[in-house]
């Protein structure tokens, strides 16, 4: 698992995406940073939270390339036929993304101690955001190591991962619609409206639960709910395992 | 030849038979594997959270904003479980709480209901999209229920908390019309309404208005009501009278002095039994000698001097002009009761002496409550501002307190010559939670005597969370060295090293 | 050493591989061959752990590859036909990295490294860039990776198409080198190559096996005996009659006369171990005959090879 981390970790420098997913993260944490500071009031939480959104852009770039490119390379076999574990091969490259994660996330850092320097706050929320923000995009990467071992294409991966997150972001919208949706149906079947609006409450409730980001909601406010990273975590999990079935079945595919 | 294709068709078949046995029993392990993994994952994450979820969320928010404080918790465990408590948002359940009041709201309620064991529900209806909750929660339409406020309702009684009301504001900037927050009121507003409407009022103080006060009490009407002590305003009139109900009376930051009538009434008054609270400070009405209101004083043995105390001693000082400066609490005055016990001293300002007054009278009793250091000097000032030092060195009191022995009910009375713990622009400025304040409080408990609710909870205010940076260290160079470093020169460079590695690399 | 007992890999309807077996004996090597499609590649992809077969079992020096599979893989070294090489990585960071995928002990990477670069001779493009090498050098940065961790089997599939001629020889000499300590399946198209290197040959068709033998063995089945072609100068009856009375001859006999230039077709007998070309020779040099030409007209590999891949 280190062989393979190393050196999915490494090739990101090797090639321009490494520097440019930094680069793009450096400008959009320093933009939403250097307004912050311009106003004399810098909340580091509220950056941190704010860049949470561009995950649906940054991940699908680092991650598209992870599994895609080595069908393309032919060194997929390599994984297959070297004395190693298939799940180890997922976590290797898992854990290079989210190193890549870690080396992007000294912007902030930096911008934590430019804070300090000039006397403001660095509040325990600030710290609850940065956990959040590294159990978020964990989940994330594993969503896009996901749609990236499912095809050959880059892109195409690319594309199924932007779509995945950005469903993700925006389940209150969806709970919202899939609830009325329900009640509108109810009503229609001649069930008493109190009645449908309830299911259809229900229904929004039930999806709403599955909202990361409503679960973690607290932690900018130094209210850590340990079950909120649980829930990141084994959504992480179920994703890398089912990559590493993915992985098992190519071998044994009957066509 | 037909043999060897039958058999061959046989071997085809056998063969095959194998073989969709084995990728079929993996293809149903594999896929069954995932669903047990989702499924299990579910199950774990819906009993984590429903059973364990809270015992381990942990508040580690310095002034655990969004927590309620135990203060709050014992009081709604002590009522009754079937008891209920209905909080309304008049609004959409805000989305976006960053930069708003309802930051430090709308968790805050979130953390009532979750721990109020199902006494307490929160819900969030706007009255545009439901007109009805307005009758629904008001039938009678007894109070103005309008949107964007929150409705507390238990008891058969309504309660409307605002939630600009739920915050003390910098007074500074209240003046050019800009609110800026100094504390988080939330929970003492939300705990003290319910308190309220549960127990309702067990006494009730009248505020005296219209010496040209410089604020109208509404702080110390806050602080009052959280005592469970209901107010109203008593209006200067040429009809002055004291209502019976009147259980203690304040005197807040006066400009001008009391009239003749209001002297005598208020002497009466006293004599009855009554309860007195006198904050008069030197600045704004620095030419007034209160003669009225030192013949109600000299009542009680006490005197309001026309000077300001000017401290000496550097050890007191808040600054260098010794107008503000640090009084000491006497002894005498803190064994009066264990809530004085914690407080040694007092902030002062611009503070009017208060002295023993030269009536023998031997059933009555005066203490000192806050004393300056044995430098301290009283100083005149006249209409052109000149000072002139009136008394020399000696140690002054700034508030006393004075009562009649051997009877049942005695008067009593508060004075303090400086209003920097009872204005509103010290408790907002402040908060709650500062000395004075709570000094203020107890001061207002020991008049209020059985009249304190029984059931008066004392809620702690929470201080903001403050990301000021230190404008002298952040100038402008430095925002602009941000920017360019942040958003131009980092990205830039990493865009060089990116192609200075790429170009490298190829010519290996 | 490798048992392969009748392996079945199925895709949909179609049997790629159906009912191989065979075996593969230390320090020896084996050539693998068959027309496009035959599912050699198939084959050996389920050898090496790559695909999974439907049916049969691997055994890779007594671990099964399915049930023991780190254990098998790190007896195998393999080279696919499209060699798995990272393109944005330098020959020895590369080298590395297959080091960390096959456990080697970093104490002992450096002189392992250096040998198998030797070895391979790629020294002068060890710092160079995968990508830019050409396809020559690829190939055995390829052939350096399957050696890395020194596995007792090698398993080569078509190591030198693409080669130009000089390079062939290179990777034929170190093959050779390569058999005296492992077992080496290799296969090609190239069937001069496989007759040159491999000790015997598994001729695989239709996801059968075909034929598994010595090259020599099978062409002597297929001819049935060992011929040899006499070319020379002299007189035919003479000599001919003197051929045929060396011991192992069964048959002499006129192919083209031409003047007093003949060629003859000798038949010896099955199994012969005795090498008649020396025999031949010194009865011709006793005679003053010269030999014109002498070779063996068994059916070459490619002979062998094509009658049995035509008749099924």
């Amino acid at each position: 698992m280190y062989a393979i981390f190393k050196r999915e970790f490494l090739s990101f420098f090797r090639s321009p995406v490494g520097y440019v997913a930094i680069a793009i993260f450096s400008f959009l944490s320093g933009f939403i940073f250097y307004s912050q500071f311009a106003n004399g009031k810098v909340n580091i939480a509220s950056e941190i939270i704010s860049l949470r959104s561009f995950f649906v852009v940054i991940v699908p770039i680092i991650t598209m390339g992870l599994f895609a490119e080595d069908k393309k390379r032919g060194t997929e076999v390599l994984y297959y036929t070297a004395p190693v574990n298939l799940f180890s091969v997922v976590a290797g490259k898992f854990l290079a993304a989210c190193a890549l994660f870690g080396v992007m996330f000294i912007n902030v850092f930096i911008h934590m101690i430019v804070t300090a320097l000039c006397g403001g706050v660095i509040g325990i929320g600030a710290w609850g955001s940065v956990i959040v923000f590294f159990f978020m995009a964990m989940m994330f990467i594993a969503i896009g190591l996901f749609a990236s071992v499912i095809t050959d294409s880059q892109i195409i991966s690319a594309i199924f991962s932007f779509i995945l997150i950005l469903i993700i972001q925006l389940i209150s919208t969806i709970a919202t619609y899939i609830g009325s949706a329900f009640t509108a149906t109810f009503s229609f079947f001649g069930i008493n409206s109190e009645k449908a609006a309830s299911i259809g409450d229900a229904v929004t409730s039930g999806i709403n639960w599955l909202d990361p980001f409503a679960k973690t909601s607290d932690f900018r406010f130094g209210v850590f709910s340990v079950s909120a990273l649980l829930y990141c975590l084994t959504v992480s999990l179920v994703f890398l395992y089912i990559t590493f079935r993915i992985l098992e079945k190519k071998r044994w595919s009957q066509g | 030849m037909s043999k060897k294709t039958a058999n061959s068709n046989a071997d085809k078949a056998s063969a095959k038979k194998v073989s969709d046995k084995r990728a079929k029993s993996l293809k149903f392990y594999s896929i069954g594997a995932v669903l047990i993994l989702i499924a299990i994952a579910l199950l774990i994450n819906i009993f984590f959270d429903s059973l364990l979820g809270d015992a381990l969320t942990f508040d580690f928010s310095v002034s655990g904003q969004n927590s309620i404080t135990k203060v709050t918790q014992d009081y709604l465990n002590t009522l009754p479980k079937d008891y209920k408590i209905r909080i309304v948002g008049l609004m959409d359940k805000p989305e976006s709480l960053t930069d708003t009041p309802y930051e430090y709201i709308v968790p805050l309620l979130d953390d009532y209901a979750a721990k109020s064991d199902g006494r307490i529900t929160v819900e969030y209806i706007n009255p545009e999209t439901y007109p009805s909750i307005i009758n629904e929660l008001d039938p009678s339409g007894a109070y103005d229920l309008s949107a964007d406020n929150f409705v507390v309702s238990c008891n058969g009684k309504v309660q409307v908390v605002a939630p600009i009301d739920c915050f003390t504001y910098d007074s500074q900037y209240l003046e050019q019309g800009q609110y800026l927050p100094t504390a988080n009121n939330v929970e003492y507003t939300f705990t003290n309404t319910i308190v309220q409407l549960t127990n309702g009022y067990a006494s009730k103080a009248y505020i005296i208005s219209g010496l040209n006060e410089d604020d109208s009490s509404t702080q110390l009407t806050n602080i009052l009501k959280a005592l469970g002590c209901d107010t109203e305003t008593l209006e200067v009139s040429d009809n002055f009278e004291i209502p019976d109900d009147c259980d203690l009376l304040i005197l807040n930051g006066p400009n001008s002095d009391i009239s003749e009538r209001m002297a005598v009434k208020i002497q009466d008054y006293l004599n009855a039994g009554g309860n007195f609270f006198s904050a008069v400070n030197f600045y704004s009405n620095s030419a007034d000698k209160f003669t009225n209101l030192n013949t109600v004083l000299n009542m009680m043995n006490l005197n309001m001097d026309p000077y300001v105390i000017c401290e000496k001693d550097s050890t007191y000082y808040l600054d260098d002009t010794g107008f503000n400066s640090l009084v000491d609490i006497s002894a005498d005055f803190q064994s009066l009761s264990d809530d004085f016990s914690s407080f040694s001293q007092f902030k002062s300002s611009y503070a009017r002496p208060i002295r023993d007054y030269d009536t023998p009278y031997s059933y009555i009793k005066t203490t000192p409550i806050a004393t300056t250091s044995d430098s301290a000097t009283a100083v005149q000032v006249d209409a052109q501002g000149n000072m002139t030092q009136y008394e020399n060195a000696s140690q002054y009191n700034i508030g006393m307190y004075s009562t009649f022995d051997g009877m049942d009910n005695p008067p009593e009375v508060i004075a303090f010559g400086t209003t920097n713990f009872s204005s509103d622009s010290y408790i907002s400025n402040y908060g709650y939670s500062d000395t004075n304040v709570q000094f203020l409080r107890s001061c207002l408990r020991m008049l209020l005597g059985s009249g304190v609710n029984a059931n008066s909870v004392d809620v702690e205010s929470k201080s903001l969370d403050n990301y000021k940076i230190d404008s002298t260290k952040a100038t402008s160079g430095v925002s602009s060295a941000v920017l360019y470093v942040f958003m131009v020169i980092i990205p830039l460079a990493l865009v060089i090293v990116a192609t200075v590695v790429y170009k490298k690399r190829k010519n290996l | 050493m490798i048992e392969i007992n009748n392996l079945v890999k199925c895709y949909g309807n179609k049997k790629a591989v159906n009912g191989i077996s065979f075996t593969v004996n230390d320090d020896e090597v084996l050539g693998f061959l068959g027309p496009n499609g035959a599912g050699k590649s198939t084959t050996m992809n389920i050898i090496t752990g790559y695909l999974s077969s439907t049916s049969g079992t691997v055994k890779v020096n007594g671990h099964d590859i399915l049930e023991e599979p780190e254990l098998a893989k790190k007896d195998i070294g393999y080279l696919p036909e499209l060699p798995p090489l990272y393109n944005d990585m330098v020959v020895l960071e590369y080298l590395d990295f297959i080091c960390d995928l096959k456990g080697i002990k970093k104490s002992e990477r450096k002189e392992h490294l250096a040998r198998i670069v030797s070895m391979v001779k790629i020294t002068s493009v060890a710092d160079r860039l995968i990508g830019n090498l050409s396809k020559g050098y690829k190939q055995r940065v390829g052939i350096a990776q399957a050696l890395v961790g020194n596995p007792s089997i090698l398993i080569l599939d078509e190591p030198t198409v693409g080669l130009d001629p000089n390079q062939i020889i290179e990777i034929r000499k170190l093959i050779k080198t390569l058999a005296k300590s492992h077992s080496v399946i290799i296969s090609s198209h190239i069937l001069s190559e496989i007759q040159e290197i491999a000790d015997r040959v598994v001729i695989i068709n239709n996801g059968k096996v075909a034929a598994v033998d010595t090259i020599t063995d099978l062409s002597k089945r297929l001819s049935g005996s060992s011929r040899l072609l006499l070319s020379f100068k002299g007189p035919l009856k003479e000599v001919s009659e003197k051929i045929h009375g060396l011991p192992g001859v069964v048959d002499v006999r006129t192919r083209v006369s031409n003047g007093d230039i003949h060629e003859l077709e000798v038949t010896l007998v099955t199994n012969s171990v005795t090498d008649l070309r020396a025999g031949i020779f010194f009865v011709m040099s006793k005679g003053g005959w010269p030999i014109l030409e002498l070779r063996s007209l068994d059916p070459s590999l490619e002979e062998v090879f094509l009658s049995i891949t035509s008749a099924v």
